[in-house]
């Protein structure tokens, strides 16, 4: 099924267009939002690269990604809040 | 807000269950040298994580408590979800963005702690709101929502628009 | 391959992918740091579990294999959990910085009534340093 990469690299592109935020945003909370979106994306752009090459590997790196963006996100909002 | 809990038996007997579950699922494979590791990773994890994992009796959830909760995932959460989506997703992409945020309080009242957690993530996976703080006030929990389209400004008929049939079903579950 | 079992993959997919397309101009579009977040987490996680679904037919009707459907799941079950506690602590987060939107409609999360839950962490540790004392002065 070929079109699985095609969805892969519109995934990617969505990526480019919420990178545009992560440059411009004004205060720090809209970068933190925009990184973990960019985490979301990349981490489904991931789930059908791997049913597009039949490896079942890339699954457990996209699990360990959704982990990392949760992490990261929850733990930049704590140190800005000041309760870390 | 809590006081410290400490590690009871049966709280890290059923984080112990859960762990190991899920390294089997993992791992999908049922060798002795896997089982073994899986029970010493799985013993060290619910060790340092049970007394943040399990509020009240660990094994009180089974029955008819089960169906119900299971009924709420499948059925009457996502027709909410894909209903609000479609009209923000419509928000979002229209030319003229037509928007009034604000935030606005309403009271809530759910039985125990992960009846107030479990509403306040389906209060913010619905789309246009976003709940940002819970707080007790005289007797009664209210939360503070920001909602990105605000039509009510009374406080009861706003809760009712945002969080109707959800917390019916929620405080059925958490009786 | 069926074509039916393709043609109902693909419009999951096409779906997710629509979604999370209008997330993502939200993000650009905005004018606002607070209904970025509303945009962004929201729409976004929607437009994921449609895709995951599409995956989910895929990993169990063309591959047969339970393993990899059941970690699918895992990645789906983990992504509507993890994003909204995502999205809320930075949304506290946010307020508590000091931003604000320009336009309000009803403001009612006033600054004095929040206060008491950093009052309420500086007790505890205030109470916890002051039992410290007492045991090491019992020694």
């Amino acid at each position: 099924m070929i079109e699985l990469v095609y969805f892969a690299i519109f995934y990617v592109l969505c990526c480019f267009v919420v990178i545009w935020r992560l440059i411009k945003g004004p205060t720090a909370p809209d970068r933190v939002v925009a990184g973990d979106c960019v985490d979301v994306l990349t981490d489904v752009a991931l789930v059908l690269v791997a049913l597009y090459s039949g490896r079942g590997i890339y699954l457990d790196i996209a699990i360990v990604t959704a982990i990392l963006g949760f992490l990261s996100q929850v733990l930049i909002g704590k140190y800005l809040e000041g309760t870390l | 807000m809590e006081k410290r809990r400490r590690t009871t038996f049966p709280a890290f007997l059923a984080t112990f269950v859960l762990c190991y579950l899920f390294w089997i699922l993992f791992t999908g494979s049922f060798a002795w040298q896997e089982l073994l590791a899986g029970v010493v990773v799985a013993a060290l994890v619910a060790w340092f994580s049970a007394r943040f994992f399990v509020h009240e009796r660990p094994f009180g959830f089974f029955g008819k408590r089960l169906f119900v909760l299971i009924w709420y995932c499948v059925a009457i959460f996502p027709w909410e979800l894909l209903k609000a989506n479609w009209d923000m997703a419509k928000r979002a992409l229209s030319p003229k963005l037509n928007i009034n945020p604000g935030i606005i309080r309403v009271p809530a009242d759910v039985p125990t702690e992960y009846g107030k957690t479990m509403l306040a993530n389906s209060i913010t996976l619905t789309p246009g709101t976003i709940t940002m703080d819970i707080d007790e006030r005289d007797g009664q929990w209210w939360y503070y929502i920001h909602w990105i389209d605000v039509q009510e400004f009374d406080r009861e008929k706003a809760g009712e628009a945002i969080k109707g049939r959800m917390e019916k079903w929620l405080r059925r579950i958490w009786q | 391959m069926n074509i039916v079992l393709r043609i109902i993959i693909d419009l999951f997919i096409v779906g997710g992918c629509f979604f999370a397309l209008a997330g993502a101009v939200g993000v650009v579009r905005m004018p606002d740091t607070f209904s970025r977040m509303q945009s962004s987490t929201n729409i976004t996680t929607l437009g994921v579990l449609l895709t995951l679904v599409g995956a989910l037919l895929y990993c169990i009707f063309v591959w047969k294999s339970w393993g990899s459907a059941a970690k699918v799941i895992m990645i789906g079950v983990l992504t509507i959990l993890a994003n909204p506690v995502g999205g809320h602590v930075m949304a506290r987060a946010a307020y508590r910085t000091g931003i604000r939107p320009e336009r309000e409609l009803v403001i009612d999360d006033l600054a004095d009534e929040e206060a008491c839950v950093e009052t309420g962490d500086g007790s505890e540790q205030a109470a916890d340093a002051a039992e410290a004392e007492r045991e090491v002065e019992e020694l």
